[in-house]
């Protein structure tokens, strides 16, 4: 009969052959006592090993490793983090872009907003251009569009900073209108993003993983 | 511990709270030790080692897996560590030297009126083998993983892991049975 060789036995200790393999080797072992003495010798290690007591610590290494902890680096860039920079570059893009016009949103109830691209704003600053800037954008936030229907709307007034006392005494009756200008864009937009963003960092913070 | 409790603690590190990362130094520090006297051979070097894994550990936290237990993760940044220090420490052979530190045992009779006690035998053999025995011994007998988990975990080849690992256990056999 032929006797097994050192892998076998080990294998057969490591629990690692086939249960197959394991019964013919089980059978073998009750008639061969060279191959049975080579398996208790190594059977004999495996007890060793497995009886060794735990090598006590000498003493609690818990004060000098907390000493020795270095201060966590915070990724900036992390993958989070890129995906909102880059979000929000692509927002500012688009906004930036003639295409922000094609876009349909309510906005507020007999109001409207300017029409203008984030390109536009940054030419006038550009160009210096302040009188444009200043008429165009930063006094036209919002302007007011009395929509059929209004008692007094046949006229197209603007809401600058100068009419706020005006305006104030003369508040519009509610409409649902909808349009197409940028600032409900930039809104939505912005705080769809922060929302985002949020949900992501309370997520990261409470430590949850897929 | 339960579970649940060590991931509550693994959640705050994660959140800056070195306290926490304090009691789990405390609760493991024990274990990873152990593992790294396995491999080492010595008191000296298994604490620099223990103390070097878990500033690892704390450094790299963010990889953590928190559903899974912490106990293995940080036994294998241990073991990492130690062949780290057994491959740096010396020649590139390291690895495959016998410690010269530890004399035999059958060829030193005042040795073996010294150390009597039968587990003591062999740790002192344990320690002699060279350290890439050392290692397969530590995380098939101690750890208990698999050979695929031992290979995947060195990154060496199967047929590799069981060669040494089976040479370690013969060695031992041998020098158990020669001590009687």
């Amino acid at each position: 009969m032929n006797h097994f060789n050192d892998s076998q036995l080990n294998e057969y200790l490591d629990h690692a052959l086939p249960a197959g393999m394991v019964r013919i080797m089980d059978d073998h072992f009750k008639s061969c006592d060279s191959c049975r003495t080579r398996l208790d010798e190594l059977q004999l290690v495996f007890n060793r090993l497995e009886d060794l007591p735990e090598v006590r610590i000498p003493h609690d290494l818990a004060p000098n490793i907390l000493s020795r902890l270095p201060q966590k680096n915070t990724r900036l860039w992390t993958p989070v983090f890129a995906a909102q920079v880059g979000a929000a570059l692509g927002i500012i893009l688009w906004l930036s872009s003639q295409t922000v016009r094609l876009i349909k949103l309510p906005v507020l109830p007999g109001f409207r907003f300017p029409q203008f691209t984030l390109s536009e704003v940054f030419t006038s600053f550009l160009t210096l251009d302040l009188h444009s800037l200043t008429i165009n954008f930063l006094f036209k936030v919002p302007e007011i569009q009395f929509l059929t229907g209004f008692p007094i709307a046949s006229l197209p007034y603007q809401f600058t900073l100068f009419h706020i006392p005006f305006w104030l005494n003369r508040l519009p009756e509610w409409h649902l209108p909808f349009s197409n200008y940028s600032m409900p864009v930039i809104i939505i937009s912005s705080l769809l993003l922060w929302l985002f963003g949020n949900a992501i960092l309370l997520r990261e913070s409470l430590g949850v993983k897929k | 511990m339960s579970s649940t409790d060590e991931r509550s603690l693994a959640r705050r590190v994660l959140q800056g709270d070195r306290d926490a990362f304090g009691e789990i130094v405390h609760r493991h520090q024990q274990a990873v030790f152990n593992a790294s006297y396995h491999v080492l051979g010595n008191v000296h070097d298994a604490e620099d080692a223990t103390q070097e894994a878990f500033i690892r550990a704390y450094q790299f936290f963010d990889k953590f897996d928190i559903d899974r237990p912490l106990a293995p993760w940080l036994i294998r940044i241990a073991i990492n560590v130690c062949l780290n220090r057994v491959e740096g420490q010396k020649s590139a052979s390291a690895l495959d030297e016998e410690s010269t530190l530890l004399p035999d045992l059958s060829r030193g009779p005042e040795l073996q009126t010294i150390i009597r006690d039968r587990d003591e035998i062999v740790r002192y053999e344990l320690n002699r083998l060279p350290a890439r025995y050392r290692i397969v011994i530590e995380l098939r007998h101690f750890q208990d993983l698999s050979y695929e988990e031992i290979a995947k975990e060195l990154k060496r080849p199967l047929s590799d892991i069981k060669s040494d690992l089976f040479r370690a256990r013969k060695l031992l056999a041998e020098r158990l049975r020669d001590l009687g």
